[in-house]
């Protein structure tokens, strides 16, 4: 996922939070073996090398992210589409953009068996790229290892943009998350997640991709902050909002446990979130 | 030893047909029969990843063990549709579709199940080190022998790709004679399991538990020294060592750090370290020859030249990668191919995990009958070795390793 976790986290046994973290952080370094799209190793360079000559075989957690990923993809009217990789933007293969060649394309050129547990790319360059849901998921299960540890306080984010809060620091009825910008805010977090997306964030051209023109969104536009009870989709829709934003709107479904609004910048204040939890 | 043009040439084609000679390494994927069933019993961090991978390959994953319920809780969470069993010994029984079992077990514990296991009826891959005594060792050993099933120890470097490529190297003036090895596994980790309770953690973290475990240099070193008795030929007939608390402070007597020195019968040394205090340079074992060093990490490989080494013909091909002072030449399976294809740099490392071609060949071998790459008597000479290696840290000065020492019973 080419980015840094981190965790603060307490308890009774300083022994046993430690081996909780640990076990956590392995979680999430499993993630990125395999589905960083840049090590030959991993399960998604296989399925872009031949994905599209054959169904390749899926572990249970790929299989379960991708589902969500087609179910975000519908929810999202469109806006959420990981089936496009950076290298498509401006060489989009599109009908429109690649001759009239009609074949499916995006989210819809991903064929997912869930009962045989296999993936398919129905598009010889289609690629899978997950930036925009990863790092929520990954988060997510580091969650589930803590709480399934015993752990009832911690704080987890993945590239200062997705966040899972799990209970409160010691004292406190919340975790106190600051949003960097022109003018900074705060996000109160307990039990709960939020992620944080906007088309200035990483590269000087922006880094968001409208999955429906192949194009970036202009880094001028809004970024997008959303709060719910799992950062996977928090992640996904924060990405699919921004986007709409873009278009000036889109018709999405977005469920009713989570709440958004737009913000001025891209990323939380690691300092200060790392200091409200301790 | 001086090298002839004529010599030259014939390394060269010896050399090339080392790499071309190497099956497909994305065919290996396809190669898991529909409608073999397996199990696997112990659903740590290591069962897991045995799960994830078979899921990898296509194979069927009919049941799950552990006897610890959260685990088994998340195993399920991995294999949804799998049969969950607190009981090995009613998973086998059970189970009787299963064709063949992954044991993941604490190393103490692998002998009563890769018993039972056979006793089934079923294939066994069985991690290694096979077990934390020699007689267990050998009875799994004896247990396999008189099995008409296969048995795999889980010894991955067997099964690696990239090893092989190497140890075909290895053999020829590429690399020409053994001088010396290094190897290393560095990690910062305390090497405890995440557990919601001081006694379930006491139970989990039997590698910190003095009565059973074998250490580092069992647990980890087994497996690299492997690769230099596999390379080799050859196990070390002394080993000496030190070791000690250094980083994790917590009132474990288990050494987080151990630095050993294993002698080979022709008198050269493998230099062994081993840490969960620091991670720099991660794991790897490199062979020094009179030509050429070796440096395997697993999913990569290198070799580098000495100047006054002969130049080989594939190296035409190679993709080199810059180490301060050192240039080493990648070491891909599949070389030849991929530059015919024009592909060599599109990847340098393997495509898969070392534990997808361990778990591939051996589901193959259950198949197909293929030849079995790292066999019950292999597994127990490496696990010999460990746990002489861990006497040495634990009583300190030389012990001895006899030829007694890695015969069966």
């Amino acid at each position: 996922m080419g980015t840094r976790f981190e965790i603060v986290a307490g308890g009774d046994d300083p022994i046993l939070v430690q081996a909780a973290v640990e076990e956590a952080l392995e979680e999430v370094a499993s993630c990125h073996r395999a589905w960083n799209a840049f090590a030959s190793d991993s399960l998604l360079a296989t399925i872009h090398r031949n994905g599209y000559q054959r169904a390749i075989p899926v572990d249970a957690l790929t299989l379960d992210l991708l589902l969500q990923c087609q179910q975000l993809h519908r929810a999202s009217g469109g806006c959420f589409d990981p089936a496009i990789g950076a290298d498509l933007v401006g060489a989009d293969p599109r009908p429109d953009r690649c001759g009239g060649i009609s074949e499916p394309t995006g989210m819809d050129a991903v064929e997912i068996d869930a009962a045989a547990a296999t993936v398919r790319l129905l598009h010889r360059r289609i690629r899978l790229d997950l930036g925009g849901v990863a790092k929520g998921y990954a988060c997510d299960l580091a969650g589930e290892v803590l709480r399934a540890s015993g752990v009832h306080c911690a704080l987890i984010h993945g590239g200062t943009s997705s966040v899972v809060a799990i209970g409160a620091p010691p004292g406190r009825e919340d975790w106190a998350i600051e949003v960097a910008g022109s003018v900074p805010e705060r996000v109160f977090l307990r039990d709960a997640c939020m992620s944080i997306s906007a088309p200035s964030g990483g590269r000087g051209d922006g880094h968001l991709v409208d999955p429906g023109s192949g194009q970036r969104v202009a880094i001028d536009h809004p970024g997008v902050l959303v709060t719910g009870p799992r950062a996977t989709d928090c992640d996904a829709w924060a990405t699919s909002l921004a986007v709409a934003i873009s278009r000036k709107g889109c018709e999405m479904n977005l469920p009713v446990d989570f709440e958004w609004r737009t913000i001025g910048t891209t990323e939380v204040d690691i300092e200060a979130l790392v200091a409200s939890g301790n | 030893m001086e090298t002839d043009r004529r010599e030259f040439l014939l390394q060269g084609a010896g050399a090339l047909a080392g790499i071309s000679l190497l099956p497909g390494l994305d065919a290996l994927a396809t190669v898991i029969p529909e409608g073999m069933p397996v199990a696997v019993i112990g659903m740590g961090r290591q069962g897991r990843a045995i799960a994830a991978q078979l899921q990898k390959l296509g194979a069927t994953i009919a049941a799950i063990c552990d006897v610890d319920a959260p685990r088994l809780s998340s195993g399920k969470r991995r294999v949804p549709d799998a049969s969950t069993y607190q009981d090995a010994d009613k998973l086998l029984t059970t189970e009787t579709s299963v064709v063949a079992v992954f044991i993941a077990t604490p190393t103490h514990q692998h002998r009563q199940v890769v018993e039972a296991a056979l006793a089934a009826g079923k294939h066994v891959y069985c991690e290694a080190p096979l077990a934390n005594t020699l007689e267990d060792a050998r009875a799994i050993v004896a247990a396999a022998r008189a099995s008409s099933q296969k048995f795999q120890a889980g010894l991955l470097a067997r099964s690696n790709p990239v090893y092989s490529l190497a140890r075909s190297f290895y053999r020829t003036e590429a690399f020409l004679k053994l001088v010396s090895m290094r190897a290393q596994n560095s990690r910062k980790t305390s090497w405890r399991q995440a557990a919601s309770t001081a006694e379930r953690a006491a139970r989990l973290d039997w590698r910190l538990d003095p009565a059973v475990s074998l250490g580092l240099p069992g647990e980890w070193g087994t497996h690299q020294f492997d690769v230099l008795h596999w390379f080799t030929g050859q196990y070390p007939v002394r080993v000496q060592g030190s070791g000690g608390v250094f980083k994790w402070e917590d009132g474990r007597k288990v050494a987080d750090t151990v630095n050993l020195m294993l002698e080979f019968p022709k008198g050269q040394c493998l230099e062994y370290q081993a840490t969960l205090a620091n991670s720099y340079g991660g794991r790897y074992e490199i062979l020094h020859g009179v030509n050429s060093a070796f440096k395997l990490a697993w999913s990569h490989g290198w070799m580098f030249k000495e100047a006054d080494a002969a130049t080989q013909g594939w190296e035409v091909y190679a993709n080199r990668q810059r180490f301060f002072n050192d240039e080493g030449i990648t070491l891909i399976a599949d070389a030849t191919k991929l530059a015919a294809q024009n592909k060599l740099k599109d990847g340098v490392g393997l495509p898969n995990d070392s534990l997808h071609y361990g778990i591939a060949n051996f589901l193959k071998s259950c198949a197909d009958g293929d030849r079995i790459r790292c066999s019950a008597s292999e597994g127990l000479r490496a696990t010999a070795v460990g746990i002489a290696a861990q006497r040495a840290i634990v009583e300190g000065g030389v012990i001895e390793i006899s030829a007694d020492d890695l015969k069966e019973a």
